[in-house]
């Protein structure tokens, strides 16, 4: 610890004062020094001369381990499902062992297809997390020090977060290039330009994936997105699967619940051994986060216990007034709605976003409550998207203000009355 | 007797609490007023090095209102006045010799005080140089003389961390106690509410009367006069009342029964970093070293002229402030780095944070120091100051208003039911490390210029 802090003071003598050699980049290397050491500054003379011992750095790093069993969680099944994927195509006859091409860390490790295990679910996993995570943080991060720099502000802490969730709610599939694309214009167009963390409308990581989603349909829907290969396209040549929620998106479907049954038990559902984007399969995994945001009061119970009873409310009220023939996701039992999608993950990790959402404590229940409403109203009643957590968040997080508004108004009329009484 | 239970807030654990013993500081050397202590006022000097001044004798006037004096707590030689910049006056230092002398003041007979004109008791105040312990909201400023209060608010308790126990330190002073409150009543004709914990309400304060009792119970801010007044009597447009200390009171009150003017205070010398932590009678003005056995204070060492949320640091050696009741002594801290200060869990760090550690909030006898804990970063608002705040106030939205210098929203918002002492614990508690109280001053402030 004595080698580190000696280095570190060698390192502050070369950018920090003013005039110094590398003045110009202090806020890079001051991210770099405040990462090993918290600052040594203290309270100014007026004021509270203590503080807490709470940063910013720590309360998004509390997200971030949050978001660490989702993460293993897509590790993990995200080889799963490769190989369930290749191993249906072998029994049906369609592939064969010899043809399986591997990827670069299966090379690396010399792993086949044959039988595979934990070690090959987890090869594969990290194959295909690893850079989805480093080009994320890579081109997030590169982006957010140089306007830290530009701008000669200490370099904030809130595309932590951003850049993990990033990867999470993507598919495993979707090649590297388009994710660089949406991570800078999420940074650059989402935030930088409203003056950066703390500044912004709309959800960084949410906004990438509107973007990636509008811009490379392809890449981002349909029915072959959700399990990851090893050909060009990152897929599985002629392998193909429908999400939960597209399973039931038919019309047709007029008993969606058996219909889903057909296909996924509902411990698959809630465990996670179902396809979809990287992170927000297992709902139990998402539990766990939760509870450790909760716990830490990180996290707004508000808005998730909000959008939750919105979700499961509204889907129980449409029900109550389903025209005869009305199918679809309309007819999924309330509370399975919590089970397929990325609702819930949604909810917990991304709607929670404190300078996204309402600031009142009043905003943030019809916050959350809108969209669980928002979420039914997409799934159910639209023809074309069998989801609609991503809408719904970035419809409330425009009207997050708006929210605030009518709290804030009503907070003035209270003070006005009393006032009056006097 | 009504009692308010105050559930939202954070009672600051921190070692150093003062023993509940009293003894009498050795006479200073050397004692000094400083302007300073009286924000808000323009200093005109009245005194020349070398005059001999005596106790209640005026040193300096408010140039903004002359009418108020600031007067000499020692009977001796001025033996220097001290000038900063543009010639400001920073304080007038007087060598008091061996005894007092006390200067005629304006004395009267305190039975007559329901036939006394108010505006002569308000002069004699003013004149004694004992204006300037009546305080007002909004703003938090020295009162004015021209206005009358709706109220005046009388604080018998303190919840500030390692503060001063205003009932132990009015202790056996209950008649000048009822003096004072005698005298504050002929100021209004509205009332005068003296607040306390509970059990002191019973106990210390009473047989008290001419005063309503009201008793808070909870953590911090319980013990603040902005909550007390929006509890009991919050004001409306153009309204304004009058605060002071229990202690304040008290010397308002010896004014009264004797015609000197009260040169002595009680002190909670607090905090890990003092030599003998208990109350302290001393005179007003004198140097921080009496009250630290007779040691300056060590290098690396805060000395806090009042409470760790709300004095301001005294440069050492120094002085005690005019309204001081706690002088607070901890670390500095500035040669203090932690590895991984944001990553590891904290089990004896001060926290309302749960990612701290989950049982921060109860914890006790913590050490702490003046550092920050982390660099200044845009307001990202994770719901702490509102949960640290029981007034019907967003400071959020507040802050937000100030910073965009829109002074007619920030009124709306309330911005004229606080001063900084009521937002102290969201600056304590953020994550971000804003300083509120400087926000909410200079919305205040723009206030004030306005009208």
């Amino acid at each position: 610890m004595k080698f580190l802090r000696n280095g570190v003071e060698k390192l502050r003598k070369l950018y920090h004062a003013p005039g110094s050699r590398f003045h110009k980049l202090w806020p890079a290397f001051d991210a770099f020094e405040t990462f090993l050491f918290a600052p040594s500054h203290t309270a100014p003379k007026h004021g509270p001369h203590v503080r807490d011992y709470v940063d910013l750095k720590r309360a998004m790093n509390t997200v971030i381990i949050a978001m660490l069993p989702c993460l293993l969680w897509a590790i993990w099944n995200t080889g799963q499902q490769h190989f369930l994927a290749w191993q249906g195509l072998v029994d049906a006859g369609k592939a064969t062992h010899d043809a399986y091409v591997a990827g670069w860390l299966q090379s690396l490790l010399g792993m086949d297809s044959v039988s595979p295990g934990a070690p090959e679910y987890v090869a594969f996993g990290l194959q295909r997390m690893l850079p989805l995570l480093i080009v994320s943080y890579g081109v997030g991060l590169g982006i957010e020090v140089v306007f830290s720099i530009l701008r000669k502000e200490e370099v904030s802490e809130g595309y932590l977060v951003s850049g993990m969730l990033i990867a999470l709610i993507v598919p495993a599939s979707i090649p590297l290039w388009q994710l660089a694309f949406g991570v800078a214009f999420a940074v650059v167009l989402g935030k930088e330009v409203f003056g950066g963390t703390g500044m912004n409308v709309f959800n960084p990581a949410m906004l990438v994936r509107a973007f990636l989603f509008f811009a490379f349909a392809a890449q981002m829907s349909g029915d072959a997105v959700w399990v990851a290969g090893n050909n060009a396209s990152h897929l599985i040549d002629g392998f193909s699967s429908p999400t939960p929620l597209a399973i039931v998106k038919s019309n047709e479907v007029l008993d969606a619940t058996a219909e889903l049954a057909k296909h996924h038990s509902t411990a698959d559902l809630f465990f996670g051994n179902v396809s979809g984007s990287a992170g927000e399969m297992s709902k139990f995994c998402v539990l766990l986060g939760a509870a450790w945001l909760l716990l830490s009061g990180i996290g707004s119970w508000r808005t998730m216990l909000g959008g939750v009873l919105g979700l499961v409310g509204s889907a129980f009220l449409l029900q109550l007034f389903l025209p005869a023939g009305f199918g679809g996701p309309a007819t999924l039992m309330p509370f399975e709605h919590l089970l397929v999608g990325g609702f819930l993950f949604g909810i917990v990790f991304m709607a929670t976003d404190p300078v996204s959402s309402p600031e009142t404590v009043t905003g943030q229940w019809i916050y959350g409550a809108l969209i669980g409403f928002v979420t039914i109203l997409v799934r159910t009643v639209n023809p074309a998207y069998p989801e609609g957590t991503m809408l719904s968040i970035l419809l409330l997080n425009a009207f997050a203000p708006t929210i605030d508004h009518f709290v804030v108004a009503a907070n003035i009329r209270r003070r006005k009355v009393r006032l009056e009484r006097q | 007797m009504i009692t308010h239970q105050v559930k939202r807030g954070f009672d600051l654990g921190v070692a150093g609490a003062p023993a509940r013993q009293m003894v009498d500081a050795p006479e200073p050397v050397v004692v000094a007023v400083r302007p300073g202590d009286f924000p808000g006022i323009k200093a005109r000097l009245l005194v020349q090095e070398g005059q001999t001044v005596r106790t209640g004798d005026p040193l300096f006037l408010d140039k903004l209102a002359p009418e108020t004096k600031f007067c000499s707590p020692a009977t001796g030689k001025v033996s220097s006045v001290v000038l900063g910049e543009r010639r400001a006056l920073l304080r007038v230092e007087i060598t008091p010799g061996a005894n007092d002398t006390f200067a005629p003041l304006p004395h009267f007979d305190l039975r007559n005080l329901s036939s006394l004109p108010r505006a002569e008791l308000v002069g004699a105040l003013l004149q004694s140089g004992l204006w300037p312990l009546i305080r007002q909201r909004p703003i938090g400023r020295i009162a004015g003389e021209d206005v009358e209060p709706v109220a005046i608010f009388v604080n018998g308790m303190d919840t500030e961390p390692l503060a001063a126990d205003p009932a132990f330190a009015v202790h056996g002073r209950g008649d000048d106690l009822q003096a004072g409150i005698d005298v504050l009543r002929a100021l209004t004709r509205g009332k005068v509410y003296l607040t306390a914990r509970a059990g002191d309400a019973q106990r210390e304060f009473a047989s008290l009367h001419g005063a309503e009792v009201h008793a808070f119970d909870g953590p911090h801010p319980a013990g603040l006069v902005g909550t007390h007044i929006a509890a009991i009597r919050p004001l409306g447009l153009h309204e304004c009342a009058w605060y002071l200390k229990a202690q304040e009171c008290v010397a308002i009150g010896e004014w009264a029964r004797t015609g000197r003017y009260p040169c002595k205070r009680v002190v909670a010398v607090a905090g890990s970093a003092a030599a003998e932590r208990r109350y302290v009678r001393v005179r007003q003005g004198a140097p921080l070293s009496v009250l630290n056995a007779g040691k300056a204070p060590g290098q690396g060492v805060r000395v806090v002229n009042g409470t760790l949320l709300t004095g301001s640091v005294e440069p050492n050696p120094g002085f005690l402030g005019y309204y001081a009741a706690t002088v607070t002594m901890i670390d500095e801290g500035a040669d203090r780095r932690d590895l991984f200060g944001w990553a590891l869990p904290q089990p004896r760090r001060l926290s309302f944070h749960r990612s701290v550690w989950p049982f921060a909030r109860t914890a006790s006898g913590l050490e702490v120091d003046a550092r920050m804990h982390g660099g200044h970063r845009p307001i990202v608002n994770l719901g702490s100051w509102e949960a640290v705040t029981p007034l019907d106030i967003l400071p959020t939205f507040l802050v937000r208003a100030i910073q965009a210098n829109d002074l007619d929203e920030a009124l709306k918002l309330g911005l004229l039911e606080v001063t900084e002492e009521d937002v102290a614990l969201c600056t304590v508690v953020d994550p971000c490390k804003t300083d509120v109280g400087a926000i909410i001053r200079k919305g205040l402030d723009l206030y004030a210029k306005e009208i």
